[in-house]
């Protein structure tokens, strides 16, 4: 007999089923980066038995909705830009858009160089960041490199909106280039921002930085790096006087990160790094505030040291730093560690 | 208010195989075999709901269900061949989930979450409601309680079909949700 509880906890489940829902789009990029199913072995009867299995369910799907009803196949205008010479070696076609962009012209008007208008960084691996003066929102994203249609999903609502005094900083124009339904369009080096309509946003231009943003390899990241920005005090710094060091080890799925000044081990850091650069699992060990406790070189003589090496890290977050994400990102000496709402957390260079 | 929407394998019990030629509409698109994106498209929602319930958050669930397709999609000729499609995931998904957290129990040591940036989206399920106190007492029950509370009154299913996706006995099925179900009446009742 089902009594009240058990009626309470269906419509519970039932209703907090229902407020949450699937975001098809960071689904589909996850599972479009995540490693390709090993090839079968090639036996005739299994061929043929997954051929009349497959044959069976495709008359099944038909008749009875497998496939959606809704299926878009309708798309935007091909643009003869995209149909020589676009490099899509990420399985989403995203690698051709990979990189950090700068608004070039804006509504026509052109943008100076130094003007600080915002970039728009997307990685290989799907992820998206908007840094708009201010305001900074991330997400993940699908694109469709025969139409050039962006599809941006997981939209986070902008986490740093500017004070009063500094609203000159705040630069909402380079939101456009972020909002469902437009289309981004390379034209030579040079990104266009455009609508249904082939009405022109922005155009965007590649930055000096940082190229390239792609799902980590694993072998490629293993070296030394230096803190180059870092998540401190509600916003990411550049530390250009850093000293702080990440040693990157790799060991099977596994990213390890022992972090100090150059002859400290401060924070020992352990993630599993998925193919799409999320991290499956964490672990840490070695935290210390401000003091050496165990030198690399294993004597005891040091321990207990003044935090000298890295004054520039130490004195921006009162002897804290964290390190920590959700997900990796690599671009050429670049490895950057990633929020769980795409913001960048710490950016390392290669030393 | 959005149907709800459970159960889709249920339906391929009594599904009927309609060829162009019977409805006498436009030839069909050519047979193809289904892919995982038709079934994400199909089903991903009922499991990333069902995910949502075995996890309590939306991250893990969105990994949840991300481990399970990419499993899935490694043996997707057993996927395409089975006769219930959500069912078959569903166990998966089970499986998943129990793997994921002996693993995770054995391994992980999390951040002090002082020590992380707050994220920039809101908790989404941080209403306050006189619901939420069963829901933080359903999370806080040993993970087999709550699968098999969620696969029986979510899923709607029976205790014979529960003991199957999770391999257990029937009677272990009984006795876990009785026990369950008696912990949630007595910190009810506190």
């Amino acid at each position: 007999m089902t009594d009240d509880l058990e009626t309470r906890l269906t419509t519970l489940m039932r209703e907090r089923a229902d407020d949450v829902d699937i975001d098809l789009d960071v689904c589909r990029a996850r599972l479009a980066a995540a490693p390709a199913p090993r090839p079968g072995r090639r036996f005739v009867a299994g061929a043929l038995g997954l051929g009349l299995a497959a044959g069976l369910a495709s008359a099944l799907v038909i008749g009875n909705g497998w496939l959606p009803a809704d299926r878009t196949t309708a798309g935007g205008p091909t643009v003869a830009s995209f149909a020589t010479g676009v490099a899509t070696t990420g399985s989403h076609g995203a690698a051709a858009l990979a990189g950090t962009w700068r608004i070039a012209t804006m509504d026509g008007r052109r943008v100076a160089a130094d003007a600080d208008e915002g970039t728009l960084t997307l990685a290989e691996s799907g992820w998206w960041r908007v840094d708009a003066g201010c305001v900074a929102v991330g997400g993940w994203f699908t694109w469709d490199a025969k139409t050039g249609g962006f599809s941006p999903g997981d939209y986070t609502q902008p986490d740093r909106m500017p004070p009063a005094k500094d609203e000159s900083c705040y630069r909402p124009s380079i939101l456009s280039a972020i909002w469902p339904g437009m289309r981004l369009l390379r034209e030579g080096g040079d990104l266009r921002v455009v609508d249904g309509q082939d009405k022109e946003y922005l155009r965007l231009t590649r930055t000096a930085g940082p190229a390239l943003f792609a799902p980590p390899r694993l072998s490629q990241l293993q070296g030394r790096y230096r803190v180059a920005s870092a998540w401190l005090d509600g916003r990411l710094r550049t530390l250009p006087g850093s000293a702080a060091i990440v040693d990157l080890g790799v060991t099977n799925e596994e990213l390890a990160a022992a972090f100090g000044p150059a002859e400290c081990l401060w924070y020992q850091w352990t993630v599993g790094v998925k193919a799409t650069g999320r991290f499956s699992e964490t672990r840490t060990t070695g935290v210390a505030d401000g003091f050496c406790r165990k030198p690399l070189a294993g004597s005891d003589a040091a321990a207990e040291q003044p935090f000298g090496h890295a004054q520039a890290v130490a004195l921006a977050t009162q002897g804290r730093l964290v390190v920590g994400g959700d997900s990796v990102a690599v671009g050429p000496d670049t490895v950057v560690l990633l929020g769980n709402t795409g913001e960048v957390l710490m950016t390392l260079s290669r030393t | 208010m959005e149907q709800h929407n459970r159960g889709a394998g249920a339906s391929y019990m009594s599904m009927e195989i309609v060829t162009s030629d019977r409805v006498g509409i436009d030839p069909a698109p050519p047979a193809r075999a289904p892919t995982i994106e038709d079934f994400l498209a199909a089903h991903g929602r009922a499991l990333f709901r069902l995910a949502y319930l075995l996890t309590g958050t939306r991250a893990d669930a969105e990994d949840l269900l991300h481990d399970t397709l990419v499993d899935l999609q490694r043996g997707w000729r057993k996927m395409a061949a089975a006769a219930a499609p959500y069912a078959y995931a569903r166990t998966a998904l089970m499986n998943r989930h129990a793997s994921n957290r002996r693993r995770r129990s054995a391994t992980e040591i999390p951040i002090d979450p002082v020590a992380l940036p707050e994220s920039a989206q809101p908790d989404p399920t941080a209403r306050v409601d006189s619901d939420n106190a069963l829901w933080q007492r359903l999370s806080t029950l040993p993970p087999r309680m709550r699968e098999v509370l969620v696969l029986r009154y979510y899923e709607d299913l029976s205790d014979r079909l529960i003991a199957d996706v999770l391999g257990i006995r029937p009677s272990a099925v009984r006795s876990t949700a009785s026990r369950a179900l008696a912990i949630l009446r007595e910190e009810k009742s506190r």
